[in-house]
């Protein structure tokens, strides 16, 4: 019975990997959305924790001078 | 387990990037609230464009002194700067386009040639701007010309981000950055708050600082690029008082705000106003906060400014 429930588990965490991949792959926005967006990049990062370090290269944008 | 996906693009001729915080599980909603983003990022350029002789803004310059009508995006933004000239005592000035275009500002920056400056003999600032929303039409006085290039940027990333949560609400946290004009929600993936430096205009390489923030605008003015004339020594920083490129002010300013259309036309104003007077300005906006980088000395803070203070930077003075 023990290992009917720890295979259950095991199977159930295999699916939801399987879900979290296929979320991770999903395609990248397609430019033409607008007219305007050209020369596009999109990136992804998975951050499960507050980095600790604070350096200031770690940042999600610059403001500057346009 | 949250994530992150960053979005980089060009438009408003600037670089641009929306930053979208969401559950693992949720990325086709991320995925929408970036188009979303981006649609009304292209919509917004389309209506308030100076550049594009088919916009709303064009149609109503061309008109100047006639009633003409216009669509809801350009009605929202006249209104907006409207306001902002008021909130900054006239130092913002939507209707400083002809004295900009006499400066050399005549075409998107990108084909700009350099010249010398143009006559500006019988401009004025703080032209009329008059609006009939119930009949959706606009006019300005006549002989004037309006200008929302950066206006435009903090509205355009101000009501992206709200388009962002209006398709996607189960998304963390967004960031849209327009050239610099930033608006920010929610929170970081990490669940701590969205972490933007701020460019140190005498050194590319080290930034002053890193702004913390959760709903917020910031914006960042200066005549530290654009520059304008057959020499390159002027700028497109037009003081409303002279109808010229601004002679006092700090090399670069940059402000905190509840939102980035607030926060543009202060930095706007703030980057035309001499140094010792910057102080003076925020304590009449008490909700307001700013760094302010003078063409020479140290740069420092002023008022609200949520800095991470692990960060070192240039000997900032608080005030």
């Amino acid at each position: 019975m023990l290992q009917r429930i720890w295979a259950g588990m095991a199977a159930m965490w295999a699916v939801m990997a399987v879900f979290a991949v296929l979320a991770l792959r999903q395609a990248p926005v397609a430019p033409s959305t607008t007219s305007t967006a050209t020369h596009a990049v999109t990136s992804s990062s998975t951050v499960a924790s507050r980095p600790s370090s604070t350096s200031a290269t770690q940042v999600a944008a610059v403001t500057r001078t346009s | 387990m949250r994530t992150l996906r960053t979005y980089r693009f060009r438009a408003m001729g600037t670089d641009c990037s929306i930053v979208v915080a969401f559950p693992i599980w949720e990325a086709a909603a991320a995925r929408r609230a970036i188009e979303a983003a981006l649609s009304e990022i292209g919509a917004q350029e389309r209506a308030l464009s100076r550049f594009d002789p088919s916009s709303d803004l064009s149609a109503l310059n061309a008109a100047a002194g006639r009633w003409t009508p216009v669509g809801d995006r350009l009605l929202r933004a006249l209104s907006a700067a409207v306001d902002a000239r008021t909130a900054t005592g006239g130092a913002y000035d939507p209707t400083v386009l002809p004295a900009l275009i006499a400066a050399g500002y005549d075409q998107s920056f990108e084909h700009l040639r350099p010249r010398n400056a143009g006559s500006i003999a019988g401009w004025r600032a703080g032209a009329a701007i008059e609006l009939d929303l119930e009949m959706g039409r606009a006019r300005v006085a006549a002989g004037s010309a309006v200008d929302l290039g950066g206006i435009g940027k903090g509205l355009s990333a101000t009501t992206a981000l709200a388009a962002m949560r209006s398709v996607s609400p189960r998304m963390t946290g967004a960031l849209v950055d327009l050239g610099g004009d930033i608006a920010a929600w929610g929170a970081a993936p990490d669940l701590g708050p969205w972490r933007v430096a701020v460019a140190n205009p005498h050194d590319q390489e080290r930034p002053l600082g890193v702004l913390e923030l959760y709903d917020t605008g910031v914006a960042t003015s200066g005549r530290d690029r654009r520059r304008l004339g057959a020499d390159g020594s002027g700028h497109h920083l037009i003081d409303p008082a002279t109808g010229r490129p601004a002679v006092p002010g700090p090399l670069t300013v940059t402000v905190v705000a509840p939102s980035a259309l607030e926060a543009e036309p202060h930095a706007t104003a703030l980057a035309i106003t001499p140094v010792e007077q910057a102080a003076a300005y925020l304590a009449r906006r008490p909700h307001l906060g700013a760094i302010v980088v003078p063409e020479k000395g140290l740069p420092f803070a002023i008022g609200r400014v949520p800095m991470d203070e692990t960060v070192p930077w240039p000997e900032a003075v608080a005030t």
